[in-house]
């Protein structure tokens, strides 16, 4: 938030008010001890938040404000809130204050009415936990502080980017199902709490911590496979002079058209390592071949079409990848079936090998090879836009050009030293590539 | 006379466990107590949708969650046969579901499994250490018999994988101790993850009744989520570099699949000469990778030696940060004489085994192989490495050499 607009200080400054007084009016209801517990219980929840995935992050609070409400009613859920206050305000960004009073005040005014609603239930259902009545009420608690707290956030969301309310309400549905497991997690804590021992719950703690240092060591193993693959590819670029940082660049654009086109997270991540080993085959085309400047005879031709079935068997046996290799295999097939090796229609390519195809055409386009000039982001698109329909999707065209429009694009003209070319000076050439038209990358 | 003694290895201490929880049984017949037979059956619907989800943890054997709920039957004073019974049955189900055939060793592990565990916890209750919780309102007492709730989980966490270790590993019997110990290092995580749940369920069933299982569970599946990310990704990983082994294959002047059957070969010779787990996971990367120098090499291949070729290799992989010590392996393998001490072992293993496969099938008569094994000493200048590539050969002339 750059700028707080003033509706905004007002909304953040409310519900900091709002949470401010509900916890000092908890704290008067509750035992100093149980207070003590349930705020550090908060206090460790927020500090160890995992971050499971791109924008999702997973955190214990609401299973310990769930169990604080099943232990000692809405007062002690209100007060345990309370221990958010040192973590939001370690990690928030600027406007720091009310950002930090905003969540604590958002955490406690879910608390407080998830709390109302557990109470209001558990006396009209009577009997106590753990038989069946409590247990509606805690879900039926677990779903209210989960819509009250995404609720109270979304309002935020609309007046920061004035997204219409009505696809911020849309994006609450899922939160709900995903309560299930929060509110078993809070059964049995509160079952170990009450019934057992306060020491019972590390039974509970261990295998949460072990899911959390499992995660975190994937995400290092993660990154270090992101590493493993951009050296791969700098592994074949050593032989390759003219596609020296093209796997990187197509990668790094197929990825920004993929979000264009809302290409789910997963599929995001594959056309990420596909578009960076897309080229691997040219491994096993002769180095003549591919580094001779001008146009290729047939033979020379023929050597190149293999490319793709070469990577593709290169990369057979990483399981990970195997929704990749297809695109590495068909990245030069076209629509209208013109394309090689395999000569496949427009039904057998997916929306990814288009994506892929369509950057790496771009990308060969306005880079400097051995056999011609880089030529400018208008001329290259003009040309994508020329073939649409036959060689490239046109969707997947306009998406490119709205991203380029977007992210801005700069040719690669800085090609390899001209003591690599042998002394061959590099002509203008012209837009159809070596061979036909329909050969790039 | 070999396949006899597999069967010993891995029957006997099946027999043991048989007859130990047999004694306890009968010596301590009032532990057992009875299951509602509707609780039986959830427990058996909870194996059987528990053993569809294995827990792996990176380069270890998967450890079934099915295990937590069939050691939960224990824990709640089940007699053996019962706790055999839902293992088994819960085991069958689950297969039949997804449409196979049960697999009879399996299933005798599971059975025999439940079997044993349920006697290692009427020997925990022989020590009668009790905790016990508050009534609740129903009069209900949630207790644990601690005796039986370390027995258990010590049986989980380090009987299992070291039973695995007896029946599984190749290699000679002085390294047996090491290989459990690194056994139970590769999957305490998930071992503690799953007697940890089977405690909890042991406690909370007095209370929670039915409803033990869908709540026990929870965060063993979280767990269960977390570690399989972390085994994926650290398979990604081994299986892109096997693929960074066919790169200087396609250049035509390595035989196919050579770095693979390099890797695998040293692997062996690596275990029969006891190297430690670590130091086996970097040397099949670096057999893998031993030859990607020439990728590097491309245009000058005549004049190159093994050391220019181990030399550029080395420095591809140095390129990864997280590889130094493979990039070190791959250069010393380029000058088994010279090597650093601290890889000289595994740099000799791969120079040894890259020559034993470029020698091809030529080298199964007697003859040849000699002529191979003297040049082999001349080279790489290790009798112990080169010994146990020989015993390696002996065992197993089908190394497709």
């Amino acid at each position: 938030v750059e700028t707080t607009p003033a509706r905004l200080l007002v909304f953040t400054g409310l519900v900091g008010a709002g949470g401010a007084a509900l916890i000092s009016v908890g704290a008067l209801r509750v035992s100093a001890a149980a207070a003590f517990f349930a705020i550090i219980a908060v206090l460790l929840s927020e500090s160890f938040v995992t971050h499971v995935r791109e924008q999702a992050d997973a955190s214990l609070t609401n299973v310990v404000v769930l169990v604080s409400l099943l232990y000692g009613g809405a007062a002690l859920a209100v007060v345990a809130t309370a221990g958010s206050l040192i973590p939001f305000a370690r990690r928030a960004a600027t406007p720091r204050t009310s950002r930090v009073a905003f969540n604590v005040g958002q955490l406690a005014i879910s608390a407080a009415i998830a709390g109302l609603v557990f109470e209001g239930l558990l006396r009209l259902l009577g009997g106590s936990f753990p038989d069946a009545g409590s247990l509606i009420a805690i879900s039926v608690a677990a779903v209210t502080y989960s819509l009250v707290n995404q609720g109270l956030v979304s309002v935020v969301i609309t007046l920061v980017t004035k997204e219409p309310a009505r696809s911020v309400v849309r994006s609450l549905g899922p939160g709900t199902a995903m309560q299930i497991p929060y509110v078993g997690l809070a059964v049995l804590a509160a079952v170990l709490l009450i019934f057992v021992s306060p020491w019972a719950l590390v039974l509970m703690v261990v295998p949460a911590a072990i899911a959390r240092f499992a995660l975190l060591s994937y995400e290092r193993v993660d990154e270090a496979y992101d590493r493993l693959v951009r050296a791969f590819v700098k592994a074949i670029e050593v032989k390759d002079l003219y596609t020296r940082g093209h796997s990187e660049r197509v990668a790094r654009l197929s990825v920004a058209v993929a979000e264009e086109l809302g290409v789910p997270y997963d599929e995001r991540r594959l056309t990420r390592y596909a578009a960076l080993l897309h080229d691997v085959g040219k491994i096993g085309v002769p180095l003549c071949v591919i580094n001779k400047p001008g146009p290729l005879d047939e033979d020379e031709f023929e050597h190149i079409k293999q490319h793709p079935t070469i990577g593709a068997d290169i990369l057979r046996d990483i399981d990970f990848l195997a929704p990749a290799i297809d695109i590495v295999r068909y990245h030069h097939e076209r629509l209208d079936g013109a394309g090689y090796p395999y000569g496949i229609g427009g039904d057998d390519l997916s929306q990814i090998v288009r994506i892929v195809t369509a950057v790496d055409a771009f990308d060969a386009m306005t880079s400097t090879r051995s056999y011609r000039q880089a030529f400018g982001v208008e001329d290259a698109i003009a040309e994508l836009r020329r073939c649409a329909g036959r060689q490239f999707d046109a969707e997947v065209v306009e998406a490119l050009t709205r991203t380029i429009d977007r992210i801005g694009w700069v040719p690669t003209t800085d090609f390899a030293s001209s003591s690599e070319l042998h002394g061959h000076a590099i002509p203008a050439g012209t837009l159809e590539d070596r061979v036909r038209p329909e050969v790039s990358g | 006379m070999r396949r006899l003694a597999e069967l010993a290895v891995a029957g006997l201490p099946l027999a043991l466990g048989l007859l130990l929880g047999t004694l306890w049984w009968i010596a301590e017949p009032a532990a057992t107590s009875d299951l509602a037979p509707l609780h039986l059956l959830l427990f058996v619907v909870a194996v059987a949708g528990t053993e569809l989800l294995p827990m792996r943890q990176p380069g270890g054997r998967p450890v079934p969650t099915s295990t937590a709920v069939i050691a939960t039957v224990a824990l709640l004073g089940a007699a053996p046969p019962i706790v055999a019974a839902v293992g088994g049955v819960g085991y069958v189900v689950a297969r039949l579901a997804r449409r196979q055939a049960p697999d009879p060793g399996a299933l005798v592990l599971r059975v025999v499994g439940g079997w044993t565990l349920a006697g290692v916890a009427a020997a925990g209750a022989l020590l009668d250490v009790q905790w016990t919780g508050t009534a609740t309102q129903g009069g209900a007492v949630p207790a644990l018999d601690l005796g039986a709730g370390a027995l258990v989980a010590v049986a989980i966490v380090v009987g299992m994988p070291t039973y695995q270790t007896l029946t599984r590993t190749p290699g000679r019997l002085e390294f047996l101790p090491r290989r459990a110990a690194e056994a139970i290092a590769r999957s305490w995580l998930a071992g503690v993850a799953v007697a940890s749940t089977a405690l909890l369920g042991g406690i909370v069933h007095e209370v929670l009744g039915g409803w033990t299982l869908p709540t026990m569970l929870i965060p063993l599946f979280a767990a269960r989520i977390g570690l399989e990310h972390f085994a994926d990704a650290t398979r990604a990983y081994d299986q892109t570099i096997r693929a960074m082994s066919r790169l200087p294959e396609q250049l035509g002047t390595v035989e196919p699949e050579h770095g693979v059957r390099v890797g695998r070969l040293a692997v062996s010779v690596g275990l029969e000469l006891g190297l430690e787990a670590d130091l086996l996971v970097d040397l099949e990367h670096a057999a893998h990778l031993h030859e990607l120098g020439r990728i590097r090499m491309d245009h000058d291949l005549e004049g190159a030696t093994r050391r220019d070729l181990a030399d550029a290799g080395a420095s591809i992989v140095r390129e990864t940060a997280s590889l130094d010590r493979v990039a070190e392996i791959i250069a010393a393998s380029g000058d088994p004489y010279g090597a650093p001490r601290s890889v000289a072992v595994p740099a000799r293993i791969i120079a040894a085994c890259c020559d034993v496969d470029d020698y091809g099938a030529d080298a199964s008569g007697d003859a040849r192989r000699q002529e191979m094994m003297v040049r082999l000493v001349r080279d790489v200048g290790d009798l112990e490495v080169v010994a146990a590539l020989s015993r390696v050969l002996d065992r197993a002339p089908a190394v497709e050499v």
